[in-house]
């Protein structure tokens, strides 16, 4: 192992100790792997960063799109909440009340409702995955390409990260910087001068 | 981006820094389960990351070279440092999982080592086949296997969960780079080939 590896593992070590501390431990001993515990983790912390930058976001900003044919920030923003409805309840948890997956990306471009809906969007995923048992898992399920409840949990955090970073993008686009990386910036600038690499 | 983007500060890789926001996370729902040895993520990762690599190498290939250097503003990556940026990470996580030997060895600046298209859609290339490779020889039993060297409570698991979930997270900007420039996504043309459909990403 070089150099500049054993120090990206000494950092790796440093950094990951909040990281994954905090992934609880399965309650279940015999189990492979605390799949479902860590989707939840995962999902809290797109949440926490999503809802943060759409805070971030002007609300005259929200009907802003890269291009004709392109989501917007509302109808991406949107899209994530119906993704997480509407796979959650395909998981097997009880549906969401008042919630219809058709024409929801276009229902608002208001920027408290959508942050409201995004919010209670991952509450609802979070707690129907960490309501499901490992057994729940394995139930057969045909969707796209995926074949079990399992597979479709996967995809639900894999979804909501893809649609942070285009977001991330987004809002970079519109000259916002995302608040975590602003108040990282802040740390740093406090601390050191030294000029940074690029960021997200 | 995110919290895997630490450990690349001495590769001089910084990204979006969440190792601060980790802090923040809540606890999980108890769970009481006894049920026995359940779903096995291999296959639906090795899955995923098979589509992954399809749509960022096919992306790379849409994007002109003369975009390369493109960035939405200064101090953000460019096309060409994310994409170096999923290439390292998978180089650099798979090999923590330890069951097959790395094409190459990532050396310091690797983010920007280059900004040639040729050569940085090969290094994709090859560390998608890398990170496919490192996941197949796991067994399902392996993903409960420590790295500690990733935290008290980390496993080999939790690798293969940030492996895929990064690459979604990077594909997620890169896609809005290519649509900011003018590229539509080369899958979203097959897709969109019999018909008009609504707004895609």
């Amino acid at each position: 192992m070089n150099r500049s590896l054993v120090s990206m593992c000494v950092l790796a070590m440093a950094w990951s100790v909040g990281a994954f501390a905090q992934a609880p431990p399965s309650a279940d001993k015999t189990a492979c792997y605390a799949f479902r515990q860590r989707a939840v983790v995962e999902l809290k912390e797109v949440q926490q960063e999503i809802i943060s930058l759409a805070e971030a976001m002007p609300a005259e900003k929200y009907t802003w799109r890269p291009a004709e044919g392109v989501r917007s920030v509302s109808e991406v923003y949107l899209h994530m909440a119906a993704a997480n409805f509407g796979l959650t309840a395909l998981a097997g948890a009880p549906p969401s009340p008042g919630f219809a997956f058709q024409g929801y990306e276009k229902s608002t471009t208001d920027k408290a409702q959508i942050i409201d809906r995004l919010t209670r969007s991952f509450e609802y995923a979070e707690n129907g995955i960490g309501n499901l048992s490992d057994a729940d898992l394995l139930k057969p399920l045909k969707f796209q390409q995926f074949t079990s409840v399992g597979d479709i949990v996967l995809h639900i955090v894999a979804h909501a990260h893809e649609h942070l970073g285009q977001s991330i993008a987004y809002a970079r686009m519109n000259g916002v910087v995302p608040p975590w990386t602003a108040a990282q910036q802040q740390r740093r600038g406090q601390s050191s001068p030294a000029p940074r690499p690029p960021q997200n | 981006m995110r919290k895997l983007s630490i450990p690349f500060l001495a590769l001089g890789l910084i990204a979006g820094g969440s190792a601060a926001r980790r802090t923040d996370a809540q606890a999980t729902p108890k769970v009481v389960d006894k049920t026995p040895p359940s779903y096995d993520m291999k296959p639906q990762s090795l899955e995923d990351l098979e589509d992954l690599q399809k749509k960022f190498t096919s992306l790379a290939e849409a994007i002109p070279a003369d975009q390369y250097t493109w960035r939405p503003a200064p101090d953000v990556r460019s096309v060409a440092e994310i994409l170096l940026h999923v290439a390292g990470t998978n180089l650099q996580f798979a090999s923590a999982l330890a069951t097959v030997p790395a094409p190459f060895e990532l050396p310091k600046g690797y983010e920007r080592s280059t900004t040639e298209k040729a050569k940085i859609v090969a290094q994709l290339n090859q560390s998608f086949d890398f990170a496919h490779a490192a996941i197949e020889q796991m067994a399902n039993i392996d993903f409960k296997k420590p790295m500690t060297q990733f935290g008290p409570d980390a496993n080999a698991g939790d690798i293969v969960y940030l492996i895929v979930t990064h690459t979604h997270e990077h594909l997620g900007q890169a896609i809005a780079y290519a649509r900011i420039k003018g590229v539509v996504p080369p899958w979203t043309v097959a897709a969109q080939a019999p018909q008009k459909k609504t707004s895609q990403n």
